[in-house]
């Protein structure tokens, strides 16, 4: 008799939570030209929209691993509503020049100092970070595994190995991983 | 003081990520739960792979939303061949259903010229847009109606300032991509043509492959491959090639 959708019984929800490429990309192509005509309004451009869309497209799908969105709405409407948010931030941090050219033609300057991209907390930088610098085959093995949330029968398929040295292999990547951090934690 | 040994046993990075990845019974997460809770060692340790297990799905959403991207970009090539085989599959589906019911024995078949503009059309993206304080202002909001492909106010909008600008080639060139992307190829051509007088304008070779294009569209081929050999786009070449053919 709810009225209020509940986050399981949302199947968006659940196909973010399960990083399900299909449901993400639907919810992606159907909400970026709508906030892209919203950036073209406020003074941006194609490039800015997709980088401010992209991190809002994060934000949007962490909170909902969080369990931070109700999923009573629909995460097209969310995830609007976070990249709008996340627009004026950027409009109110970067500052602008605006330029319209001989020919009729616009640019829009962003003078130096503009730090719109520095969003990432210091703990996820230095997670990235970290994950940047662990080899090919860790990064690979891991992503597949992690992200893409194959068996390990399967990803012992996909990269021609046994099944028990993907998995010795993923655990050895694991703490390497950690140790990379640790090491970026402490050296900067 | 640096580890030798591992930070995390086997069995704590098998029952962390089974946790993560949702693979727990109710009755499991909550002993995990409680455990944790009597546990600050494991919680932290926990903590710590849970970190680094987001990073590395963070990483793999970005990877995946670049060709997410892809499906909404406005870049010529890879729009151009999905249309050409999204028409392909409309084709094909059409001729499915029409078999299907059977006593339907006439069908449409485009010709091949309307094929070729299938395949070589996508209305051109449009500037970047900024709405400030400009004279312009007109011009750019127009321009958004116009990546909205609501071509026909992006017209009427553009229309109010061709009076003063009757030889501006940004606003004629727009115009006529906008009657294109509309269908009325006549109308497009005329707008192509007061582009054209420039010698110099940044628009020439692209005006040049969409007059083309109208031509080709209205099934003028003569016209389409006199205008089509002042681009210096392959896209033309090879459109002029296979119009030769």
């Amino acid at each position: 008799m709810g009225k209020t959708l509940q986050t399981k019984d949302n199947p968006q929800v659940t196909a973010f939570k399960k990083n399900d490429r299909q449901a993400m990309q639907e919810v992606y192509e159907h909400t970026f030209p709508k906030f892209r005509s919203h950036v073209f309004r406020n003074s941006g451009n194609e490039a800015e929209a997709k980088d401010v869309f992209q991190d809002a497209f994060v934000a949007c799908w962490r909170n909902i691993k969080d369990d931070k969105f109700d999923g009573a709405g629909s995460v097209e409407a969310y995830l609007y509503t976070i990249a709008r948010n996340k627009w004026t931030d950027h409009l109110r941090s970067a500052r602008f020049r605006k330029t319209v050219g001989a020919e009729g033609l616009s640019k829009v300057v962003q003078e130096a100092g503009d730090d719109s991209g520095g969003e990432l907390d210091d703990k996820r930088e230095t997670m990235l970070k970290a994950l940047d610098q662990l080899g090919d085959a860790c990064q690979q093995l891991l992503g597949l595994f992690y992200y893409e949330r194959k068996t390990m029968k399967q990803v012992a398929k996909d990269l021609g190995i046994a099944a028990t040295s993907a998995r010795n292999k993923k655990y050895r990547c694991m703490e390497r991983l950690r140790s990379l951090a640790e090491h970026i934690t402490r050296n900067g | 003081m640096d580890r030798e040994e591992a930070y995390w046993t086997r069995e704590e990075q098998e029952l962390f990520e089974s946790c993560l990845l949702d693979q727990m019974t109710p009755a499991e997460k909550a002993g995990f739960e409680s455990r944790m809770a009597s546990d600050p060692t494991l919680k932290a340790k926990f903590l710590e792979f849970k970190a680094l297990f987001g990073a590395i799905e963070e990483a793999g959403l970005r990877l995946a939303m670049d060709h997410f991207h892809e499906g909404v970009q406005d870049d010529g090539k890879e729009r151009r061949l999905s249309t050409a085989s999204r028409t392909v599959y409309r084709m094909a589906a059409a001729i499915a259903v029409l078999m299907t019911l059977g006593g339907i024995w006439y069908f449409y078949y485009p010709n091949d010229n309307e094929r070729l503009f299938a395949a070589y059309y996508t209305p051109d993206p449009g500037l970047p847009t900024v709405m400030g304080n400009s004279d312009n202002y007109m011009f750019y909001e127009a321009m958004v109606d116009y990546k909205q492909e609501d071509y026909g106010t992006a017209l009427q909008k553009w229309k109010g300032l061709l009076p003063g600008k009757m030889d501006n080639d940004t606003l004629n060139y727009f115009m006529g991509s906008a009657h294109l992307a509309k269908g009325e190829a006549d109308k497009a051509i005329s707008y192509f043509d007061r582009v054209l007088v420039h010698d110099s304008t940044p628009f020439r070779s692209e005006a040049a492959f969409y007059k083309g294009l109208a031509h080709l569209k209205m099934n003028e081929v003569r016209e389409a491959l006199k205008s089509l050999e002042h681009t210096s786009d392959d896209r033309a070449r090879e459109l002029a090639q296979k119009l030769k053919d």
